[in-house]
C-alpha cells in the first residue's frame, strides 16, 4: 500500500514538474533540469523485479556541457540475532532471512540502508541535426557509496557491533562512475531516456576483476537507468 | 459546499486536529489576535516544558495601528497544578517538579494588545526523564531506587521483551508510544503484580520507539531486561 502511495505521490509530483517547467520553458534558454530515474542492480536485471529509485539535479553550462548531481538510495540490508543470546548475522538481503521472521519484513528494524552519490560532469551530443529530437550523453565523475544504519542499533549493542564490523570495511566507499545514455526530447523541457551506469572502485581494481570475470564484470558491475526529467 | 455538509464535516475535521490546530483552526475563522502554532514540549527535558509560539497576525483592518504588549502564558496539570506568567517574548519555559513528571500539562498563551486579552491558543506537553533501555545479547541487569523509572527504547514487534525483577520482587511494565503519554500496553498490572513481566510486542509505537516505565511493587529494584523471538 505505501509503496503504492509512493508511486502515485511520484507521478503527481512528476507531472506538476513537468507541466510548470514547460510553462517556464517557453521561449527561454533552458539551464536547469531535474531528472527521477528507475535503475536495475545489475545489468541484465528484470527491471519490474527489483529497481531502486534517484535524482540528478542538472545544470547545463554550455551547449553541450552538463553538470550534475546525482543521488540514488539503493537498497535496504537486513540483520537478525541467532537466537536471544546472539550472535547478529548479517547484514543480508531480506531473501536470506531465517524464515521465522518472514511475516515482519515490513515492521523489521534491524536494518541498514545504501545510498549512492554522484556528481557528474556530461557531454551531450544532440542529433537534432539529423532530425531527430535525440541526443546522447556520456557522463563521468566520482561516485560514493554510503551506508546509514537504523536507529535500532543504538538500542541493541550486539547489532551496533555487527554493523561497525561491517563499517570497518565499508564505510564511505568512493569509485568512479562512467554513463552512457541515450536523451529523448519529445517537448522542449522534457527528457526521457535510458543509461548504461558503470561504476569501478579504482583503475586497478578494474584491471583486476576484467582480468577475472571478463566482459561479464560489464553486466555485474553495471546498472541500466532509466530516466524522466524536466528542464526549466 | 451545502451548509448541512459543512455542519456534518465539522466535527470530524475538529475530531482529526491536534489541540493545537484546532486553536488556530478557530483563531484563524475569527480573527482574533491569537498567537499562532503554539508548541509544548513532549517529554524532551525532566524539569521544564518549553513552550514557543508564533506572533499573531496583525494584517486584518481590525488591528489597524495596534501592536502586541505581551502575552500570558497559563498551564494546569493533574495534582492539582497550575500557574501563569507573563512575558514579551514568544517562547517560556515552565518549571516542573519531580513529582509532576509524566503529567499532561495543559497550557494556555494570551496575546495581550494594549492592556487587553485579545486571542488564545494552546497545547498540551509533559516533562519527563528518561533513561536508555539497551537490549543485550543474553540480557542485562539494571537498578534504580525511585518508585519507578521510564525509558526509552526501540522495540521489535514479534519479539518477546521479558523484566525479571531480582530479590523476589514483583511489579509490573507499562508501554507508551514515545513522545506521548498514551498506555498501548501493560505486562502485568499493578493489581497482579508478577516476578517477571513479558511482553510480546504487537504495537507500531512512534516508528517502533516506545516510552517504558519499570514499576516495581515496593520503590527500588534491580531487573534483567532481555529479549526473545
Amino acid at each position: 500500500m505505501k509503496r503504492r502511495m509512493l508511486a502515485t505521490l511520484l507521478i503527481f509530483v512528476f507531472s506538476a514538474a513537468v507541466s510548470t517547467a514547460a510553462a517556464f520553458a517557453q521561449g527561454r534558454d533552458v539551464r536547469f533540469g531535474v531528472d527521477f530515474f528507475v535503475g536495475t542492480p545489475s545489468a541484465s536485471s528484470d527491471i519490474f523485479r527489483a529497481v531502486f529509485p534517484g535524482v540528478s539535479l542538472r545544470y547545463r553550462h554550455s551547449g553541450r556541457i552538463e553538470f550534475s548531481l546525482d543521488y540514488a538510495f539503493m537498497d535496504f540490508e537486513y540483520y537478525y540475532p541467532e537466537s536471544p543470546s546472539g550472535p547478529w548475522m548479517g547484514p543480508v538481503d531480506w531473501s536470506s532471512m531465517p524464515s521465522r521472521f518472514d511475516k515482519l519484513r515490513g515492521d523489521w528494524i534491524f536494518y541498514q540502508t545504501k545510498h549512492f552519490i554522484a556528481p557528474q560532469v556530461w557531454y551531450i551530443a544532440s542529433l537534432e541535426r539529423y532530425g531527430q529530437p535525440l541526443a546522447i550523453r556520456l557522463g563521468a565523475g566520482p561516485a560514493f557509496s554510503l551506508v546509514i544504519p537504523s536507529e535500532s542499533a543504538k538500542f541493541y549493542p550486539g547489532l551496533a557491533d555487527a554493523y561497525e564490523q561491517f563499517k570497518k570495511d565499508f564505510d564511505i566507499h568512493p569509485g568512479w562512475s562512467f554513463r552512457l545514455g541515450l536523451e529523448y526530447k519529445p517537448w522542449r523541457a522534457v527528457r526521457l531516456g535510458a543509461e548504461y551506469l558503470f561504476v569501478i572502485d579504482s583503475v586497478t581494481s578494474f584491471a583486476s576483476d576484467i582480468g577475472v570475470w571478463g566482459t561479464e564484470y560489464l553486466d555485474r558491475s553495471g546498472n541500466v537507468l532509466i530516466f524522466a526529467g524536466v528542464r526549466i | 459546499m451545502k451548509a448541512g455538509t459543512f455542519a456534518r464535516l465539522l466535527p470530524a475535521i475538529l475530531l482529526a486536529l491536534p489541540l493545537s490546530s484546532c486553536y488556530d483552526f478557530f483563531n484563524s475563522l475569527f480573527e482574533t489576535a491569537a498567537p499562532g502554532s503554539v508548541s509544548a514540549s513532549d517529554g524532551k527535558y525532566a524539569n521544564r516544558i518549553e513552550v514557543s509560539w508564533s506572533e499573531p497576525d496583525l494584517s486584518n483592518e481590525k488591528w489597524e495601528g495596534k501592536s502586541v504588549t505581551g502575552y500570558t502564558v497559563s498551564w494546569s496539570a493533574p495534582g492539582p497544578v497550575s500557574g501563569s506568567d507573563s512575558t514579551t517574548s514568544t517562547s517560556y519555559s515552565i518549571p516542573v517538579l519531580a513529582a509532576d513528571r509524566a503529567k499532561l500539562y495543559v497550557v494556555q498563551v494570551v496575546t495581550e494588545i494594549d492592556g487587553s486579552d485579545e486571542g488564545s491558543s494552546g497545547d498540551t506537553g509533559f516533562a519527563l526523564e528518561t533513561f536508555d533501555l539497551l537490549w543485550y545479547d543474553g540480557g542485562k541487569d539494571y537498578s534504580f531506587t525511585a518508585s519507578d523509572r521510564w525509558y526509552v527504547t526501540m522495540l521489535q514487534k514479534g519479539f518477546d521483551y521479558r523484566f525479571a525483577f531480582a530479590d523476589g520482587k514483583t511489579g509490573w511494565v507499562e508501554f507508551y508510544e514515545y513522545g506521548t503519554l498514551d498506555l498501548l500496553a501493560s505486562a502485568a498490572s499493578e493489581a497482579a503484580p508478577v516476578s517477571e513481566p513479558v511482553w510480546t510486542c504487537d504495537e507500531d509505537g512512534d516508528w517502533s520507539k516506545f516510552y517504558v516505565r519499570v514499576v516495581p511493587a515496593t520503590a527500588g529494584a534491580t531487573f534483567r531486561a532481555g529479549y526473545g523471538f
